[in-house]
């Protein structure tokens, strides 16, 4: 969910295609700008595709298999808290990609129902409870029938951490440490078929192409975008999304309610991170780039602002640096400093990049 | 809830960018349309930047929002956006119908309450981004894992309920209860061909339930529709309808096409209302109560016991699982989205297409414009909603009753619907629900596949006209038809 404008301007032109003006109510001008051709927008989707999301979605399925083999080395040792430790770190570290891929929740995210397959929130307790108390074989199957609400990242929090830590080793039964295989094995599973639905086109109920390939073809035939500015905005409103989760949602919900039972990642202790990564997402989106690839960005969205507007590029990109700096502002933990006047910065920056996108770069992209 | 400013904030600047922006586009791509700019690309025909909007771009008046990706059926107002009040009960009615039901007891107060039975775990599961989530009859065969997006009505055929499975028979249920039974569909496939050559495949279903929870119902006895989630575009400027002109056009009929529409009429709290909502127009609200009950196992202060009471695997009692005000809240939240705006107005194969469609009689029935009307509708608390009154709005449908013929009928009468009769289905953001959901299954079982599949189904019965029509249609008319189609 998110929210629009629309602006109210009026354009005249003659027959002949010469521009006479454009004006709105309160305001009268004349002024002439370039405009991207449709293969600016064109190379705009290519790089945002391999660039920016099929290289999110690959370091998040890799580190997601690191996790799986962490999970599995300790159930095959389970006296370890090294292990334990560092299947926590891996838990963290396929965070990162996952948060960094929140500006991007179209598409497959959406229509294969991964969002809530992996994101599942708040965790179902009372049947996971039933579920390990229960005489179910916890292998990868079984535990796949089961429905989203007792899998995903935040099962396998609840079953890695408590109080900002990772458990000791002895405090988790068996049967518990077979459902965080179990469970971890699906992530890794389904953080694939993302990946791949991007990268190749081979995933459950794909049509055979490449989402990736689907976008930057936007506006020619076999894609569901009618033209190349519906996906250059299919990008842009990814962006703003999770520009209002991060700071009317994620950040406001707990904080006004004053609860800390509706903290994301309220096991882990990761909030503030897992906000920061939100925000990188919509950097990385902005930039051409994934921020943890070490590659240096090529054509993006900022190459082609920077042409029409110099300024206002400088303004997106120093509006999301605000925001990713004013959320790491917050005193850590985020759920003990729930009314930290910090807080109220991080949503107000966190809605300054949502009205800068929205009001602003928005209208850009025709 | 932070202050978002919008009204006051659209100012200068912005406005200022986005003039400038307009023209450059303007200058490179336009068509000129009644002597006034139509920048194309984003293909609103103005509508973003404001030029020259051409009115059969918004599809809902003030109620239209500009938007074609994949929040294009789930954002909203600009009334209510603008409104900080508006926008944070919108808000909370938006996370009530998106975040999971869980089991209960709950660790977060307000969450819990789903099952023992249910058929979603929450609202989204069947409406994602507001929409209709590709059903699980595709992606699983029938019942799905976790959450069917289909609902399966049965009863006898003396339209009786069974005493062991109620009204819905849900096939989902939390850990440790067993579900009243499992859905199975096949399809069997037939193709045809276009006079000038051109194939075409329809599937018909075939549904059957096995695991039944208690006594097995043999297929003689059994009369089930099954039926896939609606979109919720529009949900608010159709609650809010003209019911006078919904009267008028009731009056209405073709009959040197075949063509009568009816209302359905529906009992309720104690007096007779006009249905507009639900596949044969059977509700008189937008069934946020039913839906928490009966598709979530939420209990409520209009339905307070579980779907599944008398059954014994109901051992405990949660009392209300939701309270009326989140509810009220849910429903604030659906009347309150806005209408996509058409895209790529101007565009002549767009246009053309759109006289196909009139060619095709296809409006007699997907009425193009329509009024809502001066009585603000209201809520389930008495939440009275005046800015949805007195809009033109364009939802391709006249909400009447129309006889689909025997092979789209489910033999499931409600109200005055029969079982062949179904509501015309509104059109109004129908172009974005490959980009919403990334599926084309349309019509009430998701059967057909595509927009010529769906327009294929309308033989026999009161679309049969429109069938003949398009069928005989030269292929680059169809394909401007189906190319108008995606513009809405």
């Amino acid at each position: 969910m998110r929210k629009r404008y629309a602006f109210k301007v009026i354009c005249t032109i003659t027959a002949g295609g010469l521009m006479l003006g454009c004006f709105d109510t309160a305001t009268e001008t004349t002024s002439t700008s370039t405009t991207a051709s449709s293969s600016e927008y064109t190379t705009i989707l290519e790089n945002y595709s391999q660039k920016v999301v099929v290289a999110t979605y690959a370091d998040m399925k890799n580190s997601a298999g690191v996790l799986h083999t962490m999970v599995e080395a300790f159930v095959a040792n389970p006296d370890s808290q090294a292990l334990l430790d560092s299947a926590g770190g891996a838990w963290k570290a396929v965070r990162t990609p996952w948060e960094a891929s929140e500006a991007f929740l179209f598409g497959p995210a959406a229509f294969m129902g991964l969002d809530p397959a992996l994101d599942s929130w708040p965790v179902d307790r009372q049947q996971l409870n039933d579920v390990l108390a229960s005489d179910l074989t916890l292998d990868e199957a079984s535990v796949d029938l089961l429905g989203p609400v007792v899998k995903g990242f935040h099962t396998i929090e609840y079953l890695l951490f408590r109080e900002g830590a990772v458990r000791t080793a002895d405090s988790l039964t068996a049967r518990e440490r077979d459902y965080l295989a179990a469970v971890s094995g699906i992530l890794a599973d389904n953080t694939e078929q993302l990946w791949a639905a991007w990268a190749t086109g081979e995933y459950e109920g794909g049509t055979g192409t490449p989402y990736a390939k689907e976008l930057a073809k936007a506006g020619s035939a076999g894609s569901r975008y009618m033209t190349p500015a519906d996906g250059v905005s299919e990008v842009i409103e990814g962006m703003m999304v999770i520009c209002d989760e991060v700071a009317n949602g994620k950040i406001a919900d707990p904080a006004n309610e004053n609860d800390v039972t509706l903290v994301e990642s309220q096991f882990s202790w990761n909030s503030l991170r897992d906000f920061q990564d939100n925000m990188r997402s919509v950097r990385n989106s902005y930039t051409g780039a994934y921020h943890k690839s070490g590659e240096s960005a090529t054509y993006g969205l900022s190459d082609y602002v920077k042409t029409v507007d110099a300024d206002l590029d400088t303004r997106i990109l120093s509006a999301i640096d605000d925001a990713i700096q004013a959320i790491g502002a917050i005193p850590y933990p985020f759920r003990d400093n729930l009314t930290d006047a910090g807080v109220t910065t991080a949503i107000d920056k966190c809605n300054a990049v949502l009205e800068t996108l929205d009001k602003e770069l928005k209208p850009i992209i025709l | 809830m932070s202050p978002r400013t919008v009204n006051d904030s659209r100012g200068a600047r912005g406005a200022a960018l986005a003039l400038k922006t307009a023209v450059g586009a303007a200058v490179l791509t336009t068509t000129v349309l009644n002597g006034c700019v139509e920048p194309t690309g984003a293909g609103y025909a103005g509508s973003h930047t404001g030029a020259a909007i051409d009115s059969k771009a918004l599809s809902a008046g003030d109620l239209t929002v500009f938007t074609s990706s994949v929040t294009a059926y789930d954002t909203p107002t600009e009334i209510v956006a603008g409104n900080s009040k508006m926008y944070k009960r919108f808000l909370r009615g938006d996370v009530l119908w998106e975040r999971p039901r869980v089991a209960n007891p709950a660790d977060i107060e307000g969450t819990g309450g789903l099952g023992p039975l249910y058929t979603g775990y929450s609202c989204a599961s069947c409406h994602q981004g507001a929409g209709r989530t590709k059903s699980t009859l595709f992606t699983h065969g029938g019942t799905g894992v976790g959450f069917s997006s289909f609902l399966v009505f049965i009863r006898t055929p003396n339209g009786e309920y069974f005493r062991e499975y109620g009204r819905v028979l849900h096939d989902q249920a939390t850990y440790g209860a067993e579900p009243e039974g499992k859905l199975r569909v096949t399809y069997t496939e037939k193709c045809y061909e276009f006079p000038d050559g051109e194939q075409y495949c329809l599937i018909t279903p075939h549904y059957t339930i096995t695991d039944w929870y208690a006594t097995e119902i043999p297929e003689a006895e059994l009369i089930m529709s099954v039926r896939t989630p609606c979109r919720q575009v529009g949900l608010g400027p159709m609650m809010a309808l003209d019911r006078n002109e919904l009267r008028k056009l009731a009056g209405i009929d073709y009959p040197e096409y075949g063509i009568s529409g009816e209302l359905n009429w529906i009992p309720e709290r104690g007096r007779w209302h006009i249905g507009v909502s639900g596949l044969k127009a059977q509700h008189a609200d937008l069934t946020v109560e039913l839906g928490f009950l009966s598709n979530m196992g939420v209990t409520n202060d209009r339905f307070p016991d579980e779907v599944a009471e008398g059954q014994p695997q109901v051992t405990e009692d949660f009392g209300i699982e939701v309270t009326m005000k989140d509810m009220a809240d849910v429903d604030y939240y659906l009347h309150n989205l806005g209408v996509p705006a058409r895209r790529n107005v101007g565009d002549p194969e767009v246009r053309r297409g759109e006289e196909m469609f009139y060619r095709a009689k296809c409006h007699l029935c997907h009425t193009p414009t329509l009024h809502t009307g001066p009585e603000p509708p209201t809520l389930i608390d008495g939440t009275a909603l005046p800015h949805l009154t007195n809009q033109t709005i364009h939802p391709y449908s006249d909400f009447q009753l129309h006889d689909m013929g025997p092979e789209l009928g489910d033999d499931y009468d409600q109200f005055n619907a029969s079982g062949d009769e179904w509501r015309t289905a509104p059109l109004w953001g129908i172009g974005l629900q490959m980009v919403v959901n990334g599926h084309m299954h349309l019509l009430h079982d998701g059967r057909a596949r595509t927009f010529v599949e769906a327009i294929m189904w309308h033989k026999g019965g009161e679309g049969d006209v429109s069938y003949q029509l398009f069928r005989k249609m030269k292929k680059t008319d169809r394909d401007a038809l189906v190319r108008f189609l995606k513009s809405l």
